[in-house]
């Protein structure tokens, strides 16, 4: 059976668009909110959400399926009237996915499969943030919200599940890592940055956020050095007091543009035994390198290179890529879940075969009582058409209402429970007069007995009027 | 019934091996919570084993060789315990210093039984339960640290070859290994000088004369004096790391030597062969 929704996705990322169009279309710097302006003015679709971040911009919507070619020309009218761009112009660039492939994709997304950086954590938050939008807009209904929440407890689920988000994927985490995994807590450790480049001064951003004591700063130029050591609140010193700086140091951050080494393996020898055989371990990102590469069969010193660092990363993303694999199996069983609560979810069919029981047990009965009262005028008959029509509308009303109501929480067990319980799945059987019958006694028997109940005890007199309430619903 | 504690002693410890192992391949916190909570059972009833045995051995007057090793073990743990009580985080130690633990435990009990202590009768003075249990709690530093100390190398190697492979992750970095060493570098000559001046004590009380210069004797000052000069070493010059762990190593040699090769075979005080 086919579904009467469409989940649709449309998007573009950085491998299918050049910035200049993605740029144009994440509504950062538009006065309103794509999803706000969309609700006003198309009403083709029932659900929204939108997501932009630096590498993506995707709409997703889910609407009836009747709706789509509606839906397609309003929505390209809308992006041609907030980009500028034509709409062949945008078209090559976006994806359109539908149901299975768009909730793969966007469980994709959220666990950062499909990141410029394979695992990045932050496109969570955005997800979330952009979801946050949908809910304050209320754009996002039963689907997008369960879609949602879906994509946020797989992403867990990947993230504790699969090492995709292990290992440092950029060099300065890398660094920062590598120098936790020597000098363990880095709270009473010193930072010597050798050269006030911009490099250095990022590369000690991690280290600074992780608690570092304290920072020296050692530059050819020492009036440079002092700006910079104002910034870290630490010391500046010059290249010829290198020596001094090596000794108090204990993680050493090299990016001076110097020809030929600065740091050489006598000087960092002559250290050792003043530093207390201390581990050293020297960061060189300079290119030409600025620590003679002997230095790291010092004891108790460990010179990393740009180049190794480099190779440190590259292995972790190789070891995301096949982390990435596993996450693929864990989000193909979820979006296989999501799939079948879908199906589940569209409930206009037991509704229908609900009305259809009911109408033909009503045409029965009434065809009965006609063949009994030949006498009645056409005025009298109407009366009691009209008066089992509203009986048996009175009566469906309720499970009708447990359906639309509850389907979102209970879902398929709203649904399978009325099936159930009015036998849509099996075959009609009518009812005899015998078995009414005997039902009759047995409503007569229960009321009986809650009368003489009644009269034997006041408290247990609630209960049972309760259960005859229930038994006459 | 000192049995039964001891092979459920035994019998848990194994179970919480392969909980450690669990957390060094996944390093999860909930995984270490449980496989130290079935450690920790493990040692209650190891300790209840041994407060039967203690109470059996003042008893009967018998000591065979083996409870040593028993003894050992169990001190392991302890000391295990006490370091994960400290702010050093080395948990991952766990799953290699059980192997060490089980492997002491299966000797215990191929070990055969004859072989007794020959101080067997002497054994009611207030100095030679101290000096069994100061020498015996030395050596379960030194064991320790032999643990922290070949941790210590592979992560060492790992990181100056640039080689970051499947220990890296999951080892303690290694200034945390290297201040576990320190202390068992500490404790254990601590320990071990203790021994030598309860056991001086005890043997001029019993035999009339301090030190004897049997075999045994000769090999721990030998091991004392390495202590001696790795603190030296440590304290003055800064002799750490992967120095202070080769050093660990060639301790442990030694006592290897003093423990199995004297107490088993040569002739002499300390003897239990003959």
């Amino acid at each position: 059976m086919p579904l009467k929704i469409t989940i649709l996705l449309i998007g573009l990322n950085h491998k299918t668009a050049p910035v200049e169009i993605r740029e144009k279309l994440s509504f950062k710097n538009s006065p309103f909110h794509p999803l706000e302006k969309l609700k006003k003015e198309f009403s083709s679709f029932k659900e929204a959400y939108f997501l932009s971040t630096c590498n993506r911009v995707e709409f997703c919507f889910v609407l009836e399926n009747y709706q789509k070619t509606n839906f397609l020309t309003d929505f390209a009218s809308f992006l041609e009237k907030e980009s500028s761009f034509k709409w062949k112009e945008l078209e090559p660039h976006l994806y359109f996915l539908e149901n299975e492939k768009a909730i793969k994709h966007l469980f994709e997304v959220a666990c950062g499969l499909d990141s410029m950086v394979i695992g990045e954590p932050q496109i969570l938050g955005q997800v979330k943030s952009a979801y946050k939008d949908a809910l304050n807009y209320r754009t996002s209904g039963i689907v997008l919200n369960r879609l949602l929440h879906k994509c946020f407890s797989v992403a867990k689920k990947v993230r504790t599940e699969t090492g995709i988000g292990g290992g440092a994927v950029s060099i300065s985490y890398a660094a920062y890592t590598l120098a936790k995994k020597i000098l363990g807590s880095l709270r009473d450790k010193t930072v010597l940055l050798v050269g006030a480049g911009e490099m250095a001064e990022l590369a000690c951003m991690h280290f600074v956020s992780g608690g570092i004591r304290k920072v020296l700063i050692a530059n050819r130029t020492i009036s440079k050095a002092v700006e910079l050591a104002e910034k870290f609140r630490g010391e500046a010193y010059s290249l010829d007091e290198l020596t001094t700086a090596l000794t108090k140091a204990d993680i050493v951050i090299s990016s001076t543009g110097a020809p030929s080494c600065v740091i050489t393996k006598n000087m960092v020898a002559s250290i050792l035994k003043p530093r207390k055989y201390k581990p050293l371990f020297i960061i060189d990102i300079a290119v030409p390198r600025d620590v003679e590469p002997e230095v790291n069969k010092l004891e108790n010193v460990y010179l990393y290179d740009i180049d190794d660092l480099k190779s440190v990363v590259e292995e972790n993303l190789k070891e995301r890529k096949k982390e990435a694999l596993r996450a693929q199996v864990i989000i193909e069983t979820e979006v296989f879940k999501f799939q079948k609560w879908l199906k589940e979810l569209d409930f206009h069919p037991t509704i229908r075969a609900l009305t259809e029981k009911a109408e033909i047990l009503r045409q029965k009965e009434l065809a009965k009582t006609f063949k009994k009262l030949k006498n009645l005028s056409e005025e009298e008959k109407e009366a009691i058409e009209i008066l089992t029509k509203s009986l048996t509308q009175k009566l469906l009303y309720y499970p009708i209402n447990f359906i639309k109501n509850s389907y979102h929480e209970e879902g398929k067990y709203a649904i399978s429970l009325i099936r159930q319980i009015f036998e849509l799945d099996e075959p009609f059987k009518e009812v005899s007069d015998h078995e009414i019958e005997s039902l009759s006694y047995e409503i007569e028997k229960v009321k009986k007995e809650d009368i003489e109940k009644s009269s034997d005890s006041q408290t247990e007199s609630q209960k049972n009027s309760n259960s005859k309430k229930i038994l006459i619903q | 019934m000192a049995d039964l504690f001891f092979f459920l002693s035994f019998f848990i410890y194994t179970i919480s091996w392969i909980g450690f192992g669990f957390y060094f391949k996944t390093l999860k916190k909930e995984v270490l919570k449980y496989a130290q909570f079935v450690l920790l059972l493990g040692f209650l009833f190891h300790s209840i084993f041994w407060i039967i045995k203690i109470y059996q051995i003042f008893t009967t007057n018998i000591l065979p060789f083996k409870y040593l090793l028993n003894f050992l073990s169990w001190e392991l743990v302890f000391i295990y315990f006490i370091f994960a009580l400290t702010p050093i985080k080395t948990y991952a130690t766990g799953f290699f210093l059980l192997p060490l633990v089980l492997l002491l435990l299966i000797l215990f009990v191929i070990f055969p039984q004859q072989i007794l202590s020959p101080f067997s009768k002497l054994f009611k003075s207030f100095w030679f339960p101290l000096h069994a249990f100061t020498g015996l709690l030395s050596h379960g530093f030194l064991l320790f640290g032999v643990v922290t100390s070949l941790m210590y190398l592979l992560q060492e190697r790992e990181i100056k070859k640039k080689h970051l492979g499947f220990f890296f992750k999951k080892l303690p970095p290694l200034e945390y290994l290297d201040k576990v060493n320190e202390k068992c570098l500490y404790l254990g000559f601590i320990f071990l000088s203790f021994a030598m001046i309860s056991g001086a004590v005890w043997s001029e009380a019993t035999f009339g004369n301090y030190w004897r210069w049997s075999p045994k004797e000769v090999i721990t000052l030998i091991l004392w004096l390495i202590y001696a000069v790795l603190i030296h070493q440590r304290v003055l010059i800064g002799w750490r790391g992967k120095k202070a762990s080769y050093m660990f190593l060639l301790g442990f040699s030694i006592w290897l030597i003093s423990f199995f090769m004297i107490n088993l075979f040569s002739k002499g005080f300390h003897t239990y062969a003959s």
